[in-house]
């Protein structure tokens, strides 16, 4: 076990204990993770702040039930993608607030074409992330950005190992599909390997 | 069988590419991301109000409000009453005049102005009455 999860184990005995500095301390060691999540999923910063108060809050109140024995990434993931997708859901629209995000994508010391280069490379994959449902984003940005694991995927989705391969595998499927449809992007982009150094 | 592994290990390949693309695009832009400042004191301020003492506190706040509950359905209740036997003293609320000047002098206008041949058809709308029965014979004897 380490150093990160057994930090978790003594942060859910005090908080237990009413001690709240704890619980900030939790808060503050997985806030961005789990805003980024939220943001990834709902697409709007707003509802990724509503998701965040609301995934804390439960989780503090819950904090007596949980099972300390290991990291609580995986816990406080589920109840965050739990209650983003259910925005989600609710509001049907994504990605108006991803190109608050991408504007980040053209760093200030690139020269203008790869500047240019890079944020239509972003707007393409904007785009074909935005057309997947909200569980098809939400297993995308676990699995390849915070880099869970298909068993703690499938914990914090609440589904069997099986299903999680079959969303991922439908997932990519879908956001390759897009990918071929749009011209903007050339095969080497999306097959080739030159993006692994960038 | 080769065929099939070399697809695989081909279909893997691009799998990999696709999980750079998207980790190249996403991880960079949401790295950037972080949640506003005030939103712990936000959080903080949601967990405190609902804390065992807040909620002990606005429980105490419930019954303090219950205890008036009393109090004002008892000064409701006597003013109603009190509205209603004034009322009856008067005895001419505008509601009982209008109620005496309504409907008989109506119902006794339409039928004093019924024409005879309109009768039956009243008396049918009001009250339908049934019919004698008439028992045809059809057919019989031919004469």
């Amino acid at each position: 076990m380490g150093e990160s999860e057994h930090e978790d184990i003594g942060l859910v005995t005090r908080i237990r204990s009413g001690d709240m500095a704890a619980f900030e301390r939790l808060y503050n060691k997985y806030k961005r993770p789990l805003y980024q999540t939220a943001l990834a999923i709902t697409g709007d910063r707003g509802a990724a702040e509503e998701v965040m108060q609301d995934c804390f809050v439960r989780a503090h109140r819950a904090m007596s039930r949980v099972v300390a024995s290991g990291s609580l990434s995986p816990w406080l993931h589920r109840i965050a993608v739990n209650l983003a997708c259910n925005w989600a859901n609710r509001h049907r629209r994504w990605l108006s607030a991803l190109d608050v995000w991408l504007e980040h994508l053209s760093a200030p010391g690139l020269a203008p074409e790869q500047a240019a280069e890079q944020v239509e490379v972003g707007e393409v994959v904007r785009q074909a992330l935005g057309s997947l449902n909200s569980t098809q984003r939400a297993v995308i940005v676990l699995f390849y950005v915070h880099g869970f694991t298909l068993a703690e995927l499938a914990y914090i989705m609440d589904c069997p190992v099986g299903t999680v391969k079959s969303r991922l595998h439908y997932a990519c499927k879908a956001f390759r599909e897009r990918l071929r449809q749009d011209a903007r992007l050339p095969g080497e982009i999306i097959y080739g390997t030159e993006l692994g150094k960038a | 069988m080769a065929r099939n592994w070399e697809k695989h290990n081909d279909q893997d390949q691009v799998d990999d590419d696709l999980g750079s693309l998207i980790r190249w695009s996403l991880e960079d832009s949401l790295a950037r991301e972080t949640p506003p400042d005030d939103l712990w004191q936000r959080v903080r301020a949601r967990i405190e109000a609902s804390s065992p003492q807040a909620e002990r506190a606005l429980l105490g706040r419930k019954r303090h409000g219950l205890s008036l509950a009393p109090l004002i359905q008892t000064v409701v209740a006597s003013s109603l009453v009190l509205a209603f036997a004034l009322g009856v003293n008067h005895g001419d609320t505008p509601q009982s005049r209008t109620r005496a000047s309504r409907p008989t002098v109506q119902r006794t206008a339409v039928v004093e102005s019924a024409r005879p041949q309109d009768i039956p058809r009243l008396r049918t709308a009001s009250r339908p009455e049934p019919e004698p029965v008439v028992h045809q014979r059809i057919g019989g004897v031919a004469e």
